[in-house]
């Protein structure tokens, strides 16, 4: 039985804004086993990137407040950890991608200082140790010709490069967790997909466990084993990517889905979701996707639980229920 | 309608032998980018025309060169046998009939601006004729109700709008003249799934009411696929491929077509990647 690396259990948190609390995440469960890659997928403000910062408690402290649940990390319970304690997990146990890599890398020092310093303080390495270590980490990202591009500054690199830079300096530390926020989103299609498999190489190679966040369905179609499909803070379904994009059972995902023009015949006029994402500020009582929903019947008023099927697939919605 | 039976391409907007080099300059050294390089192409009358490609291929240079913004360095385009290029006097441009939509609403409303005047600002660069045509409330409340706005919206501000609600406040500003062909530079790329959807729906019915030719520009291919009758491939400045969208997708010729395919993440492909 592999290792759970991270756990999360019926996580909820709220923001405060002005004078009022805004629920922004609403019993969020998600389980990652090492080596694995699963896939939280979801629109806007569905609230994909507040999990994941959450998780290393990097959200703003002064207005989070974490109301319900627990995040346990390879046995720390990160929750009731000191902001000590969890600095010490991030970057060394728990990696990051971001979007963008430019606003990730510091512009005013080269590639190599940058991922040296990293490598410094994550390691007991010596600092000539480190210099080697560079090297290797460069190589490991597929970077050709190391000992040139640690020269570099950021700006001399083209967009997919400085993105194995950043995975590089991620995975330096060997971390048991990575979480990659959108990481192929500002990349053209074809430099994506080479990172898109180097990041499902690496993980297979060290282990490690990856949380990738994506808009994209193809992207997590791709790469991942899992998916954990979000809507306003809430998961609406959850499960093996065979499962849950190729039949769906929750109304949401289903729609998504065939909102889709990559696979609507031409011609024909795409399916869309009626009315607008809710005003967090205003939860519609019982089932958050019944306002948009045009399954929607009279136990909908009631806020649905997820319930496990056969396969493990889970979905939040009383068409489902047993 | 021509679309579907479209018998004889009658073409509404030649590109001939289009070149344009940018000087750049790294550390100190001058270099030149030919940023489009010996393009040509047609986009006949009804039709959609697709540009693809990535990042650096060229396509919203293109965009520029057509729309007037950037100065030729050679090769012509002609608009209704008319050329259009390089016109230095701006009110010679035919805005009237060639108009844009861009990629991030966000950007491309002036936010100090309620949308009735963002909508109209066009009919500035018009002639007389054409401002007293189409400069009417009924005309604005009539196209405000074909993009799904309300006339309440009117007299609000683009922040008070969602990025949906806002592209639909770009595409009615771009009909406003009621042009002939419009240019959509990546116009769904900053929008989510769901409301990406709602607006191809969109372009796809303002085409048919409005009788409109689209350039429609864009890296998704999955959107390319659903939307344009002819497709171009451009691939560092250069257009590699032109063919029918049945063509390009099922039997692409060029190798870097193929690789950009291949490259796009789909979700029913049968060999999982990993």
């Amino acid at each position: 039985m592999t290792k759970i690396v991270l756990d999360v259990k019926d996580l909820s948190l709220s923001f405060t804004t002005g004078e009022s609390i805004v629920s922004i995440l609403q019993e969020i469960n998600l389980k990652i086993y090492e080596g694995e890659v699963v896939g939280l997928v979801g629109e806007s403000g569905s609230g994909k990137s507040v999990t994941a910062l959450a998780i290393s408690k990097l959200l703003p402290e002064n207005i989070t407040h974490f109301t319900n649940g627990s995040i346990n990390f390879d046995g720390i319970n990160i929750l009731d950890s000191s902001e000590q304690e969890v600095a010490k997990l991030r970057g060394r146990r728990i990696g990051f991608v971001f979007q963008e890599p430019m606003t990730a890398l510091n512009p005013t020092m080269t590639i190599g200082n940058q991922l040296f310093h990293v490598i410094r303080r994550h390691s007991n390495l010596s600092k000539s140790e480190s210099r080697v270590q560079v090297r290797k980490s460069l190589e490991e990202v597929l970077i050709a010709n190391p000992e040139i591009v640690e020269n570099y500054y950021p700006f001399q690199l083209s967009g997919g490069m400085r993105q194995r830079v950043v995975i590089a300096m991620a995975m330096s530390a060997n971390p048991s967790l990575l979480i990659a926020d959108e990481p192929t989103t500002a990349l053209d299609v074809t430099v994506q997909a080479e990172i898109l498999s180097l990041i499902t190489k690496l993980a297979q190679n060290h282990g490690t466990a990856v949380l990738l966040i994506s808009h994209d369905l193809g992207v997590i179609a791709n790469t991942c084993s899992k998916v954990t499909v979000m809507y306003a803070g809430e998961v609406v379904e959850n499960g093996a990517v065979a499962d849950v994009l190729k039949s769906p059972k929750h109304p949401y995902t289903q729609a998504l889905i065939k909102s889709l023009p990559d696979i609507a015949t031409r011609g024909s006029i795409l399916e869309t979701i009626s009315g607008e994402f809710p005003d967090l500020r205003n939860r519609p009582a019982g089932c958050i996707y019944s306002p948009r929903c045009d399954k929607k019947f009279d136990k909908c008023v009631i806020s649905p639980e997820l319930v496990s099927l056969e396969n493990d697939q889970q979905v939040a919605c009383w068409l489902v229920e047993k | 309608m021509l679309v579907g039976g479209k018998m004889t391409a009658q073409p509404l907007i030649t590109f001939s032998g289009l070149n344009k080099t940018f000087n750049t300059r790294t550390r100190g050294i001058k270099n030149k980018n030919h940023a489009v390089n010996n393009v040509t192409f047609q986009v006949n009358k009804g039709e959609v025309f697709g540009l693809v490609g990535e990042s650096g291929s060229g396509k919203s240079t293109i965009a520029n060169l057509l729309m007037n913004l950037e100065q030729l360095d050679s090769g012509e385009i002609n608009f209704e046998g008319k050329s259009i290029a390089n016109i230095e006097e701006k009110n010679s441009f035919p805005y009237g009939d060639i108009q844009i939509v861009f990629q991030d609403p966000r950007s491309s409303l002036d936010p100090r601006m309620n949308i009735q005047d963002i909508i109209q600002e066009p009919l500035r660069t018009v002639s007389e004729s054409r401002k007293n045509d189409f400069g009417s409330h009924s005309n604005l409340l009539s196209l405000i109700q074909a993009v799904g706005l309300r006339e309440e919206h009117l007299s609000r501000k683009p922040h008070q709008f969602s990025g949906g609600q806002r592209q639909r406040i770009a595409i009615a500003r771009a009909l406003i003249t009621r042009p002939k062909l419009v240019v959509l530079d990546e116009p769904t790329s900053a929008l989510d799934i769901s409301v990406q959807a709602q607006v191809i729906n969109l372009l796809k019915s303002l085409q048919a009411e409005f009788g409109l030719t689209y350039l429609f520009i864009s890296h998704n291919m999955g959107v390319v696929k659903y939307l344009c009758d002819r497709i171009g491939v451009l691939h560092k400045g250069e257009l590699v491929e032109i063919d029918s969208n049945e063509e390009i997708f099922n039997n692409p010729k060029m190798d870097y077509t193929k690789k950009l395919l291949s490259s796009v993440p789909t979700m029913f492909s049968e060999d999982k990647k990993v």
